[in-house]
């Protein structure tokens, strides 16, 4: 506070016993303003719960984002990759893809061919292969 | 009959009855300080409406602790200073460099007489600048260098209008015909 002189005293005293009649019409145009602070607040019915919310959901989908993908094999990229391998010029031996040679398990080890499907009788030799 | 800590009590709960009882009661004193900063009405009831928006708006940020009335105040202080800052009128003010202070004093027996009617005829008659840092030191009790703060202009500055505005007021006095040498 500052330190007044005597006449700075004494019209301190005398002005701030001073009282003015309000405007009637202010009161109106303050109730007006704060009627509209509470309607936009309705309007936008924010709640600070709501907010946090939203954050959440943010929060919980950028880190489902940057979550890294799960490492499944891919069947086609094992095909594509096994293809081109040789192509590169790999050093690696390329893999086997024509199964080993396994004999005929029907038929009889003298050379005879056994069918399910047909009668003996409808079964003819080649004429090549007649004598 | 409801007590000050009711109403405030009511007011954080945006009782509209209580918010105008505030209002019924402090608008009369705090329309009489708006009346010493601003010359016309219409702005003193757009610092008053919009002090008392802001009172009760902000009326969470009241500790209970200090006095309600000066707090009201303060806000109404700074409503009209706002207001005036916006139509610049606290732009032009002048800076004093040799100034003898006793030689604009004014004697006691001259405000001991004043009439209330006076002091708004005499604080009207200053300029905005003058008028201003006279209300703030004299009458609000707030130091230089708070309104060099509050008017951001030096502290210079402001001792040099209120030494101006007293000079301003010793005139104006006399013509009133009080004693003012």
């Amino acid at each position: 506070m500052s330190s007044p002189d005597t006449f700075d005293r004494q019209f301190r005293r005398t002005a701030r016993g001073l009282r003015r009649r309000p405007n009637p019409a202010n009161w109106d145009r303050i109730e007006q303003r704060l009627d509209g602070r509470a309607r936009r607040g309705r309007m936008l019915g924010i709640r600070p719960w709501m907010i946090a919310a939203v954050v959440l959901l943010v929060a919980g989908y950028a880190v489902l984002l940057a979550l890294p993908e799960p490492k499944v094999p891919d069947p086609l990229a094992q095909r594509a990759q096994s293809v081109e391998d040789p192509l590169l010029g790999s050093t690696a031996l390329p893999t086997n893809r024509i199964a080993p040679y396994r004999p005929l398990q029907d038929g009889r080890t003298d050379g005879y061919l056994i069918s399910h499907s047909e009668s003996a009788a409808r079964l003819t030799v080649a004429a090549k292969y007649r004598l | 009959m409801t007590t000050e800590q009711e109403l405030i009590s009511g007011c954080r709960a945006n009782d509209r009855r209580a918010q105008r009882a505030v209002y019924t009661q402090y608008a009369p004193l705090m329309g009489a300080v708006a009346r010493r900063y601003c010359r016309r009405e219409a702005d003193v009831d757009d610092v008053l409406v919009s002090a008392f928006f802001r009172v009760f708006d902000k009326i969470d940020t009241f500790k209970d602790a200090g006095s309600f009335e000066g707090w009201i105040r303060r806000i109404v202080v700074n409503e009209a200073l706002m207001l005036l800052r916006k139509k610049h009128a606290l732009k032009q003010a002048a800076e004093l460099t040799e100034v003898n202070p006793s030689h604009y004093s004014i004697p006691a027996v001259a405000a001991e007489r004043l009439a209330e009617r006076d002091i708004l005829k005499l604080l009207d008659g200053l300029p905005t600048g003058y008028r201003t840092v006279f209300n703030l030191y004299v009458i609000e009790g707030y130091k230089h260098r708070e309104i060099a703060e509050l008017l951001q202009i030096s502290i210079n500055t402001s001792k040099s209008q209120l030494i101006l505005a007293k000079k301003r007021l010793r005139e104006q006095l006399e013509k009133l015909g009080y004693p003012a040498r």
